[in-house]
């Protein structure tokens, strides 16, 4: 009876350490991502631009995808805000830039849209047999599927080549520090000038 | 044969009710009556409603009938609910046109549908009232017409709180 108790009691404990154990999305569910160093600033390698930056740029408004509402979640200066920070990149009235949390929290969010397609895509490394259109997220963004925002890139431009290189390795950090750019206007900002 | 005429009729009426439920877009009727009631001695017009998002009902599934393209408030000073008028607010879309929209008497500034039709993403290129200028906007506008829809009357981690001119009372 004591032997019992104490099984459940021990097979409880580790339940709990493994259900509350700070394993990454990625690791948990089997997913093969994209190098996560070459993701985003405070990662690891990049240095000019990288695909964090720009998808929070061009994608992690507060009007699209810097909601929580959104499958693909961007979480970021330029939008939602992970803690207690407000909205904006400056120094003041509780701004901040991203944060290394909220950069590792977009990530997640990417990678984790369709785990299976994603391995696919990582692993072949750019190979016909598995092209980064296969994905979701960059179909709605050159706008072959249904996407709200409508069409923002087209295949062969930076946009497309920052995400694409960074999907298939190694990220081209040129194009991503041109797709950051983007959109331009016409005019320039009176306000910031 | 009665008894397959009450069946087809019950099947046709029930056919038209599914359709008729169907055309209701639940998710916008919540979000009208969320909005609440009109505030007492305000009626529905250009002065009403300041800080709500305009385009829930002015956006093209009613309740109300004109149409807009762009509508926000602008409050005079950050963390009251003052509101601004004669401010001017300007716009710019991707195609560079470029409309400049003043405050009325509630701070509310809009553009009719017809008047302007953006391209989005659009830019903010300036609030201004006379020298005064409020804080530069830094992102873009990705589809949002509505600038209360992000600028909600609290700011958080999800909104940046009220557009305003000044950050500290006038004298």
């Amino acid at each position: 009876m004591n032997r019992s108790l104490l099984a459940v009691a021990v097979g409880g404990v580790i339940l709990g350490a493994v259900a509350c154990s700070s394993i990454a999305a990625d690791q948990r569910i089997g997913i093969i991502t994209p190098d996560e160093t070459q993701f985003d600033p405070v990662a690891g390698v990049v240095t000019m631009g990288n695909p964090a930056d720009f998808l929070e740029h061009r994608c992690g408004s507060l009007d699209c995808h810097g909601q929580n509402g959104r499958n693909l979640r961007i979480w970021g200066c330029e939008g939602m805000r992970l803690g207690d920070a407000a909205p904006g990149c400056g120094l003041i009235g509780g701004q901040g830039p991203t944060t290394p949390d909220e950069y590792d929290s977009t990530f997640r969010s990417l990678v984790g849209l369709e785990p299976a397609v994603m391995t696919n895509v990582v692993t072949h490394h750019g190979d016909p047999s598995a092209p980064v259109e296969d994905l979701t997220f960059i179909r709605k963004a050159l706008g072959t599927e249904a996407h709200k925002g409508g069409q923002l890139m087209k295949q062969g431009d930076s946009q497309y080549q920052c995400l694409k290189s960074w999907l298939t390795g190694p990220t081209d950090q040129m194009a991503c520090s041109m797709a950051i750019q983007i959109p331009t206007f016409p005019i320039p900002d009176a306000s910031t000038e | 044969m009665r008894r397959s005429i009450s069946t087809a009729v019950i099947v046709v009426l029930a056919g038209g009710l599914a359709s008729l439920v169907a055309c209701v877009d639940v998710v916008h009727e919540d979000q009208v009556q969320a909005l609440g009631g009109e505030q007492p001695g305000v009626p529905p017009g250009p002065l009403h409603r300041p800080g709500q998002p305009c385009l829930v009902c002015h956006g093209g599934s009613g309740p109300a009938s004109s149409q807009f393209s762009i509508g926000g408030t602008v409050t005079r000073t950050q963390g009251q609910p003052d509101p601004a008028p004669g401010v001017q607010v300007i716009l710019e879309d991707i195609s560079g046109a470029v409309v400049t929209l003043t405050t009325n008497p509630a701070g509310n500034f809009y553009v009719p549908l017809q008047d302007w039709t953006p391209q989005y993403p659009l830019q903010v290129n300036g609030v201004l009232l006379g020298s005064n200028q409020a804080p530069p906007m830094s992102t873009h506008i990705s589809r949002e017409g509505s600038c209360c829809g992000c600028h909600q009357p609290t700011g958080g981690p999800t909104s940046p709180g009220p557009i305003y001119l000044n950050t500290v009372s006038s004298p």
